[in-house]
């Protein structure tokens, strides 16, 4: 079947890759062109991008950074990803990503989207917690004719898309951004107007998000925010991780495997050799990151397989049994 | 056991180990793909020459060639080597330890779970790994000879044609399940009736695809198709359990007793992995034919190395062997072939 159709999996979407754009700061654009079955996103979800890189199939995901305007327009959607050398993913795209290139996505997710048109709303986006917000923006400026401000930190030089939200300030004179670094304004909430009592939609790393959201808190306004990206698990033999298994949260230690530690919870699992060779105790992991202990290697954070029996938890898991 | 510096060996043998699986990439996948296309390439023109047959009989006769390689190829180069995990690392849906189903009789499920399990944790000791010997031939003194032996030669070549039920049998260690024999040490992770179920559900699901479906899709050609299933499916019998044979079977390699297996250190369990199995020499494709099972010494040392890399550790393991003053078996077919069946006669009688 492949033969046919590069790329075919069952349960996936196709997706060919039309482009690719390196921008400043590390960024690096890609043009998608789902298949006809994609069903199109809500501006502000994700999907979940697969491509083959030196034979594994590694999956990761990101927001896509397009309208649905666009799309319908189009049949394109747009990635905005940061790259990183060391990254194990990221790091690889930048030679991986030729115009042609068949990869898969899953259909997107997220409850990250406008929730409402009637109130003014700030969004706040920290570094690549910019790429929901230029979905959104395209697709309800058009919709509201309250006041949506924008609030975009980023380091200086890695601003990403100024000329559209120019475009769209232009176009809309509700909309009004402000680029800013944190050198110039350390204080992040400072540039939010709470008496014109707007929603809060905000999209960074951890702490930010964190300071948003006491903020928004302790004026009383509606807060809406996007995890995305995972701080560099700090390898402490002693820490606890939630472990997601089926969708039941369980605490695990850091300092022993994985197998152990369910077989005491009673959990479902299967007890081969519990040295590595068998495979009976394999399961799939969704996303975290575990060591393995025959290699000493870390995995990856998005999906693949795991064997239980030589996984220590290095960070919060989620595993399907 | 000899005077043998275990830790060294192990040492010596991660490294190989090592240094093989960081080249694992592109390559090994692009090979795994081409070896399923083959496959698929084989099967299906092999079963539409079977119904051809009717203009000239040797366009059947190609057709039964095609699909037993089909078979031979799903059975042993993909099937055993992809539910071993070699290719679990490509994150592929379709190429993983966990959802592999193959062209034959045993469940794959009920395989994975004993094969990879027993056989290649206790490999050779005996009482442990209940393939030495499939509980029907005598192959060595570790076991009494009993009346029944005096005819295992042809009990084995009854094994043989019928291999693919003898191991779905076996795997389910029937024996247990069926006649409610009990062994002491051993617990069952999975209940008796799903295991008859999954026994009686594979099987069945194969009579039926092989016997009945691909048949009455040819129409008046019915009676073609069947004998030519048949035909392909005894070839692939014949093959698969002549090479597995050649494998833990010659008179070189050596058993083990259960105590041999307490508290064994990596290098130990490396130590009789080689002394259990032997290999076979031969050429690119017929290595590709044996599932690389001609590489069994490596397959046991390291089962989920992708199987595209065997060839290229197999000297590197000699060498290491060589050093270690540790036997390493190894021939020609013909040379492991008759070796194996000079032993099956040897320990037919006391």
């Amino acid at each position: 079947m492949q033969v046919f159709k590069p790329a075919w999996r069952a349960g996936q979407f196709r997706a060919q890759l039309m482009n690719s754009d390196s921008l400043n700061g590390e960024f690096l654009s890609l043009q998608l062109k789902p298949s006809k079955q994609w069903p199109a996103h809500t501006a502000g979800q994700h999907v979940s991008l697969t491509i083959e890189m030196n034979g594994r199939l590694l999956t990761r995901v990101f927001t896509v950074a397009s309208s649905v305007k666009y799309f319908n327009e189009t049949g394109f959607i747009r990635l905005l990803i940061k790259t990183s050398e060391q990254g194990r993913f990221t790091g690889l795209l930048k030679n991986k990503a030729k115009a042609g290139t068949w990869c898969n996505i899953s259909a997107a997710s997220g409850e990250f989207v406008f929730k409402n048109t009637h109130t003014p709303a700030t969004l706040i986006a920290g570094g690549s917690g910019i790429t929901p917000m230029l979905a959104m923006l395209d697709d309800y400026l058009a919709q509201t004719t309250k006041a949506v401000n924008l609030v975009y930190y980023a380091k200086s030089g890695e601003h990403q898309c100024v000329d559209e939200l120019r475009e769209l300030a232009t176009q809309f004179s509700h909309f009004s951004f402000l680029l800013l670094t944190r050198e110039q304004s350390s204080d992040i909430t400072s540039n939010i107007k709470q008496w014109e009592n707007p929603d809060i939609y905000c999209c960074g790393p951890l702490g930010f998000m964190q300071t948003v959201q006491e903020f928004a808190k302790r004026h009383d306004l509606n807060y809406y925010q996007e995890a995305f990206g995972l701080a560099l698990p700090k390898v402490n033999n002693e820490d606890q991780f939630t472990v997601k298994v089926n969708s039941q949260a369980h605490i695990v230690e850091g300092n022993d495997v994985l197998l152990s530690q369910f077989e005491v919870k009673k959990l479902p699992v299967k007890r081969g050799c519990g040295i590595g060779i068998c495979h009976q105790c394999q399961c799939i992991k969704k996303s975290g990151i575990v060591r393995n202990l025959k290699t000493g290697e870390m995995s990856d954070n998005g999906e693949e397989l795991i064997q239980l029996c030589i996984s220590q938890p290095v960070s919060d898991l989620e595993l399907q049994l | 056991m000899k005077n043998i510096n275990f830790d060294q060996l192990a040492s010596d043998l991660d490294t190989i180990k090592m240094n093989t699986l960081a080249k694992v990439g592109q390559k090994d996948a692009d090979y795994i793909r081409s070896v399923v296309r083959k496959q698929r390439l084989c099967e299906w023109s092999g079963r539409i020459l079977l119904m051809l047959g009717f203009i000239q009989p040797l366009l059947w006769v190609a057709g039964v060639l095609l699909l037993a390689l089909a078979k031979i190829l799903d059975n042993m180069e993909i099937g055993h080597n992809v539910m071993h995990g070699q290719y679990d690392w490509m994150n592929d849906k379709q190429l993983n330890s966990q959802q592999y189903e193959w062209d034959i009789a045993c469940d794959g499920q009920s395989w994975h779970r004993v094969h990879n399990f027993e056989h290649h944790t206790y490999t050779n000791i005996i009482g442990k790994d209940r393939d030495f010997g499939y509980g029907l031939l005598r192959l060595s003194d570790d076991f009494k000879w009993r009346f029944k032996n005096v005819w295992q030669f042809f009990t084995y070549i009854n094994l043989s044609v019928l291999f693919q039920w003898g191991v779905s049998y076996h795997e389910l260690a029937a024996e247990r399940v069926f006649i409610g024999k009990k062994k002491e040490n051993r617990e069952g992770q999975v209940s008796h009736t799903t295991l008859k179920q999954r026994f009686f559900s594979k099987g069945a699901r194969q009579l039926i695809k092989d016997y009945v479906i691909f048949p009455l899709l040819a129409g008046p050609l019915f009676l073609w198709v069947i004998a030519g299933n048949l035909l392909a499916n005894l070839l692939r019998n014949l093959w698969t359990s002549t090479i597995i044979f050649c494998g833990h079977f010659t008179e070189d390699t050596e058993t083990f007793k259960e105590q041999d297996c307490v508290n064994e250190t990596q290098g130990q369990w490396y130590y009789r992995q080689v002394l259990g199995s032997s290999n076979i020499k031969g050429a690119n494709w017929f290595h590709i034919l044996t599932g690389h099972l001609s590489c069994q010494i490596e397959h046991h040392l390291f089962p989920d190395m992708p199987s595209s890399r065997y060839q290229e550790v197999a000297p590197q393991v000699q060498a290491v062997m060589q050093k270690h003053g540790i036997d390493y078996h190894t021939g020609g077919f013909f040379k492991q072939y008759g070796s194996v069946l000079k032993r099956i006669i040897r320990y037919s009688f006391k």
